[in-house]
């Protein structure tokens, strides 16, 4: 899945460290998520829209590629 | 969804808007009993009773040898139970929530995805292994091995093959 959580992290100027608290969850949680290379669960998901008052849509998307 | 609801999220997840406080603690706290007292206040005479049970035991079902230095044999056997329980009655009554660092969702961070992958590895791996030694087993003429010895054999190759599997998926995510 495709994400565009290092833009609407940058967007409030947070750190990873600042969001991982915000979330309940580790630095390297939000590191991999934004790097593509782990899917949160749902209710995580529904957090981190929550977080920047935008829908899970609006965060994630289906990758082309499959990956 | 709506304008309205996009707008305030998703209903029933709120989106938290401060950090959490310090934790008192860097233990935590007990599940019971009173919050403002480390879980270690517990956890260590807690450790030591068991300690000692666990010691007596071994060294009352122990041989002639242990039973005849009895002194030593518990002294021996404590100090290599005690940190191991401790740590058990600790993990038994602390509040994980509690701890000092610790997430308030460990099941969602990405660890617990290495955690889970590497123990599916390592079971897959120790079933191998172990029918593989057994095949062998049965065709090779051997004195036979204590149970005791071939079970911690089979835990520390566990170990093992758990820790460099949590490694392995730790390295291919950085």
């Amino acid at each position: 899945m495709k994400n565009r959580l290092p833009d609407l992290r940058a967007s409030r100027g947070w750190s990873q460290q600042r969001l991982a608290d915000a979330l309940g969850v580790s630095r390297q949680t939000v590191i991999s998520i934004e790097k593509g290379r782990f899917d949160p669960s749902l209710p995580l998901a529904f957090r981190i829209a929550s977080t920047f008052d935008c829908t899970i849509e609006d965060v994630f998307s289906p990758d082309p590629d499959g990956a | 969804m709506n304008n309205e609801a996009k707008n305030r999220g998703h209903e029933g997840f709120e989106a938290p808007t401060s950090r959490q406080k310090p934790l008192p603690h860097r233990f935590g706290v007990a599940k019971f009993g009173s919050r403002n007292r480390s879980a270690l206040t517990i956890a260590v005479p807690g450790g030591i009773a068991l300690t000692l049970a666990l010691a007596a035991i071994a060294t009352s079902a122990g041989s002639d040898h242990v039973r005849l230095a009895w002194g030593w044999a518990l002294l021996i056997f404590a100090l290599c139970l005690l940190p191991v329980s401790v740590a058990a009655v600790w993990g038994f009554i602390v509040d994980r929530e509690t701890i000092r660092g610790a997430s308030r969702s460990p099941e969602e961070n990405v660890e617990n995805a290495w955690f889970n992958k590497a123990a599916e590895t390592t079971t897959l791996v120790t079933f191998a292994v172990a029918g593989l030694g057994s095949a062998v087993a049965a065709f090779v003429r051997q004195e036979s091995t204590a149970v005791s010895f071939t079970l911690l054999g089979v835990c520390g190759f566990m170990v093992i093959t758990f820790a460099v599997a949590y490694l392995w998926e730790k390295s291919r995510a950085a």
